[in-house]
């Protein structure tokens, strides 16, 4: 989906009204691999290659800075900015050259994963001493713009297209590794840009894991954490859902399952702008403490209820000290190891809403039955 | 400079392959290690590892990085160890054992357990430090402190160097992966013409290399009807009849990377491309017994810099030459003074603009030996 006109102008005037408030003069923003989603978003450019960086002066355009020459012209296509440079060896100055423009304190977006010989690096030349502004940038890009929830519901049919697709291929000796490879090339062919997928098959599942060559047997118990990108990883969608193979759920499994629906349901019906995020923790492990469980809702067992994606993520955990707001993205999961029936999953992607909240997946919140065991 | 992968969670089969990585190939990865500590003056080592450079820790116990935990790092003392501790879940740790070749040990804070660790093991000698230089700075600040007081050694290269000079297993690991990356070339020409935009033909290469049971692939892409091209994330763009594909194929099986590049054309022969790749294939040819063991990989660089104009190409300089390839899609030898030894695979690209009207690429894999390089492609020998 291309970017509309002045989503990412107006995305810029708001972090720099936020740097004047916040009293910036400028802001850089660092990316690796493992962090790629920084610069993506003050740039949109998804990070192929070692390092990025993109400069952001209190007035004006980005100066965007990638490592790999023979990326560029993709990076000028994709960021539309007028001025995108390629860094060598000396990129600690080559950087410092283009923060200098900043007019008082630079704040670095990144800075924790520079690590020390780069801060050094950087600081050396620049002759100043930056200070940390991940937080800021973080904080920013929590409440998500009308496009970037657009790109996050069309994530969302990418992980409903690759749960139904999973049921469909599901058949008894399918290797767990190829049940995954059918599912990731149906939501790829949509355009999903990454799946961070976890799956498990088996009867004493303990949690989420990689494929290792299980194959699919009667009475096995299938668990998906479905997490489909679009574009930047903070456009990631999560479906959490459960399935049973080949023959239908027992009466124990169902009783369990429903604890997960109920601790689901309960929790997600408070969740509005200015409900404490703890909230929603606090239910979902009171109701499956109440059905027996409350030490199993702890480490190591479980510790998150919830989170977001990418920058802007939030954690929902009894301890979150922040509360919800219009235009967060996340997912709600009371995902839970049962000593009974293994680890079950069951999680929901919503939007948070002036008045409550859009769940964004069309798959029904409830234990699925495949491989001729029924829907 | 590489082409570089994005470090997401790779989800393809995720097993210990004995068949490769048998307990003689882990045994001798440790007491080369031993050596080197002993060389260096250190009694206990700890390696750092994250989904960028899986490197250090993969060597010695077979996890990976890049998976669920992301993180990890391994103790080894003189006669103790290797010891892997990791920010993988608890609940998850039955599950990794299937795939380490060593025990995990418990505990939430990784890195600090594991200086702990090490501390014991070094019996107040000296503690070689790898891959520390890549620590976010809140755990390098744990690390120092867990470590305060005691002598540190950055082994950081030299780890580097003993884990490229690729072991039987790595080198059984890394040949398998040049296999699949050529069958997705191969897979690529078959359909290029298919209909489908260069993202889903992407898509539909990784289905199938996963299907052949490899852990991930990262598909490069470029396509257009006249000038340069450069094969990079993969575009919503339909190659059409004429057109000029260059297509890099790196895929990872066993924990290792192999990697492949070509350009066709679509629909109907271009002759002068095939004339291109023709005269990369010699230029191929004649490097094989240029590169020997000691050489440093900027004098390889020059080799091939020279072959190429001995057969009137140029080679794009925005395009690395030469890189060595493993563990990880970029790993020693990859500063101009690294030194090559036996053992250690490069992924050489040669790539050319020609008249402006197309770019002719050849990827392939060079191994070293002490006679001088062997291609694991099936063209360049």
């Amino acid at each position: 989906m291309a970017i509309p006109a002045g989503e990412m102008e107006s995305r810029w005037a708001r972090v720099q009204e936020a740097m004047a408030r916040a009293k910036l003069g400028g802001l850089l923003v660092f990316s690796n691999q493992l962090n790629s989603d920084l610069v993506h978003y003050v740039s949109n450019y998804t990070v192929l290659g070692e390092k990025a960086f993109c400069f952001l002066p209190l007035k004006g355009e980005p100066v965007l800075l990638i490592s790999e020459a023979w990326d560029l012209e993709r990076a000028v296509r994709e960021s539309h900015l007028k001025d995108v440079r390629v860094i060598g060896k000396n990129w600690p100055q080559e950087i410092a050259s283009v923060s200098r423009l900043s007019e008082g304190r630079l704040g670095v977006a990144g800075r924790e994963n520079l690590g020390r010989f780069g801060i050094e690096s950087l600081e050396k030349p620049m002759g100043q001493e930056s200070v940390s502004a991940t937080r800021f940038l973080e904080e920013l890009a929590t409440i998500k713009s009308p496009y970037e929830l657009t790109l996050i519901r069309e994530t969302a049919k990418m992980a409903d297209a690759g749960f139904k697709k999973a049921l469909e291929v599901a058949r008894e000796g399918l290797p767990d590794f190829v049940l995954g490879a059918e599912m990731d090339y149906v939501m790829r062919e949509m355009g999903a840009t990454d799946n961070f997928q976890m799956l498990a098959v088996g009867k004493d599942n303990t949690g989420m894991l990689l494929p290792w060559g299980k194959k699919i047997e009667r009475g096995d118990l299938l668990l998906f954490e479905i997490t489909p990108a679009n574009g930047s990883v903070t456009y990631t969608v999560q479906l959490c859902r459960t399935a049973i193979f080949g023959e239908p759920p027992s009466r124990l499994l169902r009783d369990k399952f429903a604890v997960l629906i109920e601790a689901l349901e309960e929790s997600l019906a408070v969740i509005r702008p200015g409900a404490r995020i703890s909230e929603v923790a606090r239910i979902q492990n009171e109701i499956i403490g109440r059905a027996g469980y409350p030490e199993y809702c702890r480490p190591p067992y479980m510790r998150g209820r919830g989170h977001g994606f990418g920058l802007g993520r939030i954690d929902v955990e009894e301890d979150s000290t922040t509360e919800f707001a219009e235009g967060m993205s996340l997912v709600v999961h009371p995902n839970q190891f049962i000593p009974e029936t293994g680890y079950l999953a069951l999680g929901e992607h919503i939007v948070v809403t002036a008045k409550g909240i859009e769940r964004l997946t069309q798959t029904e919140s409830k234990i699925y039955e495949c491989g001729g065991g029924g829907r | 400079m590489s082409f570089v992968k994005l470090p997401v969670l790779r989800h393809g089969l995720m097993i210990r392959h004995e068949e490769i990585f048998l307990d003689a190939v882990m045994a001798e990865r440790i007491k080369r290690i031993r050596k080197l500590m002993e060389d260096q003056g250190v009694g206990g080592l700890i390696a750092y590892s994250n989904a960028i450079q899986n490197g250090p820790v993969c060597y010695l116990t077979n996890y990976p990085c890049f998976g669920l935990g992301r993180r990890g790092a391994v103790a080894l003392g003189l006669e103790e160890g290797p010891f892997l501790f990791t920010a993988e879940p608890a609940r998850n740790l039955p599950r990794v054992r299937l795939f380490t070749t060593c025990d995990l040990e418990k505990g939430r804070q990784f890195l600090s357990a594991a200086c702990d660790r090490v501390k014991n093991l070094s019996k107040n000698s000296p503690v070689g430090l790898v891959g520390f230089e890549n620590l976010p700075l809140a755990l390098a600040k744990d690390s120092e402190k867990e470590l305060e007081g005691l002598k540190k050694k950055d082994l950081s290269r030299d780890f580097s160097a003993v884990l490229a000079a690729k072991d039987e297993g790595s080198l059984k690991a890394t040949k398998r992966a040049r296999e699949l990356a050529e069958e997705g070339i191969r897979l690529l020409k078959d359909q290029v013409a298919s209909g489908k935009d260069l993202w889903q033909l992407a898509a539909q290469v990784d289905y199938r290399l996963r299907l052949l049971g490899c852990e991930d692939t990262n598909i490069l892409l470029g396509c257009a009807d006249k000038g340069r091209v450069r094969p990079g994330y993969p575009a919503r763009i339909k190659p059409r009849s004429g057109d000029t594909v260059v297509a890099y194929a790196a895929v990872q099986y066993a924990r290792h990377w192999g990697v492949a590049g070509y350009t066709f054309s679509v629909g109907s022969a271009n002759k002068d491309l095939d004339a291109s790749l023709a005269r990369l294939g010699e230029v191929q040819k004649s490097l094989a017994p240029k590169v020997k063991t000691g050489m440093t990989l900027g004098e390889i660089e020059v080799v091939i810099a020279e072959a190429g104009r001995q057969a009137g190409l140029m080679f794009a300089p925005d395009l690395p030459l030469g890189t060595g390839v493993g563990f990880d899609l970029s790993e020693y030898p990859s500063s101009a003074e690294d030194e090559v030894r036996t053992g250690m695979v490069l992924q050489v690209v040669l790539a050319s603009d020609v008249d402006q009207s197309f770019t002719a690429m050849i990827v392939d894999m060079l191994q070293v030996t002490h006679k001088g390089g062997v291609w694991l492609g099936r063209s360049g020998n």
